[in-house]
């Protein structure tokens, strides 16, 4: 059975069915989007091949441009909203003896509900007419704070960053409290003994030791902002005029709703080129040898 | 010898009863079985449009399966299930553009034949054929127009009158405001309502401005789009339209008209079943902010809106389907005082007072104009309707509106 195992071949053909399935699914269509980015295609008849007509257009084109911006402000603003309070929280539940279980419970619940339900609750929490929170601001005296939270150009990007963050502060948080778990209590006593105070402890022995746990969450929280669709489309369909619009957005309407099938691939082909540029900028940043304890 | 007389009975008996089950299960096969998917929302539709369906499929003994969406789900959907190949044998357009995907894909199945065979007399002004002499959809409502509804109550509190000219509309706009009410509902969250909005005050202001704009004898820089532009810009000003309108829907509209949380609600003649049941809420035309007689012309749908039938091997039978149920439909609809669209001896009775209004005003019309994004294709609509939602919000004047406009439809 070893030598059978050792026997690259036959590896091979255990591999490739999974291999075969894996090419079917995700690299056939990343290819084909690829091919279909170079066309005029509408949907319907033959593809007429343009070259590279559509990504000039995209520089061009004021959608799009706005689109790339407020998917990069979302991008800075879903970070630090979900990773400062995500490990707030994670160093709170460490330090915790008891009832640990009741917090993690509470804080994932948001991440096992659906982007649909989400975003029709924050949906009407943030509506104008009888809107919790404007109701609120009114019953403590701060009337003239009230907004129309989703269709005011100085208000509506914030507003729709927030459901997505109080979505996913609990995922993080489970996994920064699993690796600060994981750290040996004997670093953090050492420290202590040595009279580190909380603030050294953190940013000296458990920030550095969770580098590696912490790089997990920042690539899921980027790439999950740059890839940000259903929340936000289904609040505000990327309103007020394209002042909400995302990437991918801006892809499903051009690709959906103008039946410009080749552009939205040539969308859809920068969408994928943005994600691995950001994965390869962090993976960058926050590059060292592995840490073992 | 008996034996094998008995043994020969029973085989032969076997065989009947088999081929009976065969005959039956074949039967059970040939039924017909069609899709239907539409956009039907129980809450502002009358419910005829959704009992008609097994009504007509009740009578010519077919099997539906039915699937319904609101209305911009309905949009994206059946514009992806092209895409796929997969359309429902039998769907809604709206007409104009939104059936040009359709057509160019050769998606849409002819019904003249269909139509001819039932008997039925479709009326002229429905039986729009396509530019290839096909006539591809027939219609589940008559041609809808915009109208106002109002709130009795509202205006008998602020002591006024419905508005019919421009500076009415401003009075009332005004005591609203001193009453604390909101003076027009405008669901603008999809941006549709207030592209619509605009439209009808531009035709307000010259009834043929939209198709000289088009058809090159003007630009959408001329005085009844900068004046219809201006006027919406005074109105966001003044804060005619309701706390909240870029984020609401029509659903909200209907609810703050109901509740007198505002005194109108400019739509489409679609509601005039939702108000039905209301004895609060009137009917008016749109008042007259421009030039033109407002009881002359007005924006409306396209008369080849309604259902059609995709190409396939149910062709045949999903097009004498949606005959019969548009006929059906309109039976029971002239019933209850809709305008029919089929010739027929049906005569409505208990008529609504807000029907009653909206049909002896559309009486009157002349002239009906397109809605523009019907009329124009999604890549120019799109666009438009982006600019509708940054003029609805302020965030542009008039003059540089009408001349993003030119740009965006004419492309100068």
């Amino acid at each position: 059975m070893k030598k059978i195992l050792s026997n690259k071949p036959v590896i091979a053909l255990f591999v490739l069915p999974g291999l075969l399935v894996f090419c079917l699914i995700f690299i056939y269509p990343m290819f084909y989007t690829l091919n279909l980015s170079l066309t005029s295609w509408k949907g319907i008849g033959p593809k007429e091949y343009i070259g590279l007509q559509n990504y000039s257009r995209l520089l061009q084109d004021e959608v799009f441009v706005q689109s790339v911006k407020n998917t990069f402000l979302i991008l800075a603003v879903a970070m630090v909203g979900q990773l400062v309070p995500a490990l707030v929280f994670a160093l709170l539940l460490s330090g915790l003896k008891r009832g640990t279980r009741v917090f993690r419970i509470a804080y994932f619940i948001p991440v096992l509900l659906s982007s649909t339900a989400i975003a029709l609750m924050w949906e009407r929490i943030y509506s104008s007419s009888y809107g919790m929170l404007n109701e609120i601001l009114t019953l403590v005296g701060l009337e003239s704070w009230t907004h129309d939270w989703l269709s005011d150009e100085a208000t509506c990007r914030v507003a729709v960053v927030v459901p997505v963050i109080w979505q996913w502060i609990g995922y993080h948080m489970i996994i920064l409290y699993a690796g600060l778990k994981a750290i040996p209590d004997q670093y953090v006593e050492a420290a202590k003994l040595d009279g580190a105070n909380a603030v050294q402890l953190v940013t000296r022995i458990i920030l550095p030791m969770l580098r590696d746990i912490l790089k997990v969450c920042i690539v899921l929280a980027a790439v999950g902002s740059i890839k940000i669709f259903d929340n936000i489309y289904i609040m505000t369909s990327g309103g007020p005029y394209n002042m909400t619009s995302t990437i991918a957005i801006d892809m499903y309407k051009e690709a959906f709703l103008k039946l410009n099938f080749g552009y939205g691939s040539a969308i859809a082909v920068v969408l994928c080129v943005i994600c691995m540029l950001v994965y390869l900028v962090i993976n960058r940043l926050m590059a060292g040898d592995a840490i073992e304890y | 010898m008996k034996r094998k007389q008995w043994m020969a009975c029973l085989l032969g008996g076997c065989m009947i009863f088999s081929m009976g089950l065969t005959a039956n299960a074949q039967s059970e096969e040939e039924k017909v079985k069609l899709t239907v998917m539409w956009q039907f929302d129980s809450a502002t539709d009358t419910h005829w449009k959704a009992d008609c369906l097994q009504e007509a499929a009740d009578a010519l003994g077919y099997e539906l399966e039915v699937e319904s969406v609101d209305d911009a789900t309905y949009k994206t959907k059946i514009r992806v299930m092209l895409q796929a190949n997969e359309l429902p044998d039998v769907f809604y357009t709206w007409g104009g553009s939104y059936s040009t995907p359709f057509l160019d894909a050769g998606m849409l199945y002819p019904l003249e034949d269909a139509l001819e065979e039932s008997g039925y007399e479709l009326l002229d002004v429905y039986a729009q054929p396509d530019e290839d002499g096909h006539l591809y959809a027939l219609p589940t409502n008559p041609l809808e127009t915009y109208a106002v509804f109002y709130n009795k109550d509202v205006f008998e509190t602020i002591g006024m009158e419905v508005p019919e000219t421009w500076e009415e509309l401003l009075a009332v706009v005004d005591a609203c405001k001193e009453n604390g009410i909101g003076a027009i509902a405008l669901g603008n969250k999809d941006r549709w309502e207030g592209d619509l909005f605009y439209n009808m005050m531009v035709l307000r202001e010259d009834a043929d401005a939209f198709k000289n704009a088009v058809e090159g004898d003007g630009a959408f820089t001329d005085d009844a789009f900068l004046t219809a532009a201006e006027k919406v810009q005074e109105l966001v000003e003044l804060e005619a339209f309701h706390k909240g309108y870029m984020q609401a829907g029509p659903n909200e509209c209907i609810e703050l008209l109901r509740a007198g949380l505002v005194a109108m609600y400019p739509t489409g003649s679609w509601n005039v079943a939702t108000f039905e049941g209301d004895e609060n809420i009137g009917c008016a035309v749109f008042p007259g902010t421009g030039a033109e007689d407002p009881y002359l012309s007005c924006c409306g749908n396209a008369a080849d809106a309604g259902i059609c039938v995709s190409v396939s091997e149910k062709s045949e039978y999903a097009a004498k389907f949606a005959v019969e149920y548009t006929k059906l439909l309109s039976d029971h609809t002239t019933e209850e005082g809709e305008r029919p669209c089929y010739a027929t001896k049906i005569e409505s009775k208990d008529v609504t007072e807000v029907r009653q209004t909206y049909n002896e005003n559309f009486a009157k019309l002349e002239k009906t104009q397109l809605w523009w994004y019907t009329y124009l294709d999604t890549e120019i609509g799109e666009p438009m309707r982006d600019l509708s939602h940054k003029q609805f919000a302020g965030q542009i004047d008039a003059k540089e509106f009408t001349e993003q406009l030119q740009e965006i439809i004419k492309g100068e």
